[in-house]
């Protein structure tokens, strides 16, 4: 029985990280906004990186998520579910580790990527008020230009 | 009294007689048989009871033995579950404590870079309105070598400027600095929450419900 949890968890974790990849291959394709901006848009490398992350986390935490999905319409009982999940998170904090990442930290994607989140809204606060400054800054020299231009006939 | 009526009256006792002597000695014979036999089988008995006593209390002896042998291995199952559990518990604790403090360095550092590029790109646009602002200012002077109305509003005007950039540059960094502080509290705020849950991480009922429940960002499911 054990060796058939072991069996069916092993097929849809092999299933689901060839979903991921297909997907993770089909967001470059159409331009998936995170990966977009990191890989063509903004040109700094720090805020580059924080979509990248904000991406990469996003992509592993949705390996776990349809894990618990797989379940979602099935009468599978709870303890079961239970045992299944377990083999699961297993697989998945190893996954998870290949990454780079402590397993322990698979716990806190979320709250990463939120803080992520955070970061990269207060950042585009800043780029648009730079933009304005900046317009603000070219307003300012045409007017000094036109006033001087004025003081000039006086 | 004929003969035969003698002998039928004498002959019926002397027949009868020995049999009914030996019907009693037979008797008595059974009865000491009998009690021989009761007192045997009393002590039969009482040997027996002895003995059944005695198993019994060796039963119980036994078992109260056993048991006490099974307590003390569920005791040491128990004790070696629970330092078992402990040391899961430590290491959980330290792993999840690292993770949380590795998250928090990450983001501290890149939101001190994001602060950096700002600067770094706000010190640029302020550098060239600067250098405009004093060309202008090295232009007027040569164009007016002498104090003029014309020049005096011109100087004016550019002493504006650079006052607005200077008021401007002020702002931003105290936008900045305020929205630094701002985002540095939501990642705190966002980590104690994590941190104020981390418990459920590393209780006993962690084996059979971790992660089983957290995640509800479902966008990347299709």
């Amino acid at each position: 029985m054990n060796d058939t949890r072991e069996i069916f968890a092993l097929v849809n974790f092999i299933e689901i990280t060839r979903e991921c990849r297909r997907r993770l291959v089909e967001d470059v394709l159409s331009g998936d906004p995170d990966l977009f901006r990191f890989l063509y848009e903004d040109k700094n490398k720090n805020v580059q990186l924080l979509y990248k992350k904000r991406y990469e986390l996003k992509w592993l935490e949705a390996h776990w998520l349809k894990c618990k999905a797989l379940f979602d319409d099935s009468n599978i009982p709870l303890a079961t579910r239970r045992e299944i999940l377990k083999i699961f998170l297993r697989w998945y904090q190893k996954f998870v580790e290949a990454w780079g990442y402590e397993s322990s930290r698979a716990f806190f994607f979320n709250a990463e990527i939120e803080s992520l989140e955070v970061l990269i809204d207060t950042n585009q606060k800043w780029t648009a008020q730079l933009d304005q400054l900046q317009m603000s800054f070219l307003r300012e020299t045409k007017l000094l230009d036109k006033e001087i231009e004025e003081a000039k006939n006086l | 009294m004929s003969l035969v009526k003698v002998l039928k009256f004498v002959g019926g006792s002397i027949i009868e007689k020995p049999f009914e002597i030996v019907g009693r000695q037979l008797e008595f014979y059974q009865q000491r048989k009998n009690a021989t036999l009761d007192q045997k089988l009393k002590q039969e008995e009482a040997k027996f009871m002895q003995s059944l006593e005695f198993d019994r209390q060796k039963f119980n002896a036994e078992l109260d033995d056993m048991i006490a042998r099974k307590e003390i291995e569920r005791g040491s199952l128990v004790a070696k579950a629970i330092a078992d559990y402990q040391k899961t518990m430590a290491e959980c604790t330290i792993s999840i404590g690292k993770s949380l403090g590795m998250m928090n360095i990450e983001l501290r550092e890149r939101a001190t870079a994001l602060v950096e590029d700002k600067q770094k790109q706000y010190s640029a646009l302020q550098d060239a309105a600067m250098d405009k602002a004093a060309a202008q200012l090295e232009k007027i002077y040569t164009k007016f070598p002498e104090e003029s109305r014309a020049r005096s509003i011109m100087e004016n005007a550019v002493e504006k400027q650079l006052n607005n950039i200077i008021e401007t540059s002020d702002r931003f960094m105290r936008t900045i600095d305020e929205d630094f502080s701002k985002m540095m509290d939501s990642v705190r705020q966002i980590t104690e929450n994590t941190m104020n849950n981390a418990g459920q991480y590393i209780s006993p009922a962690f084996a059979n419900n971790a992660m089983l429940r957290g995640g509800n960002d479902t966008k990347l499911l299709k």
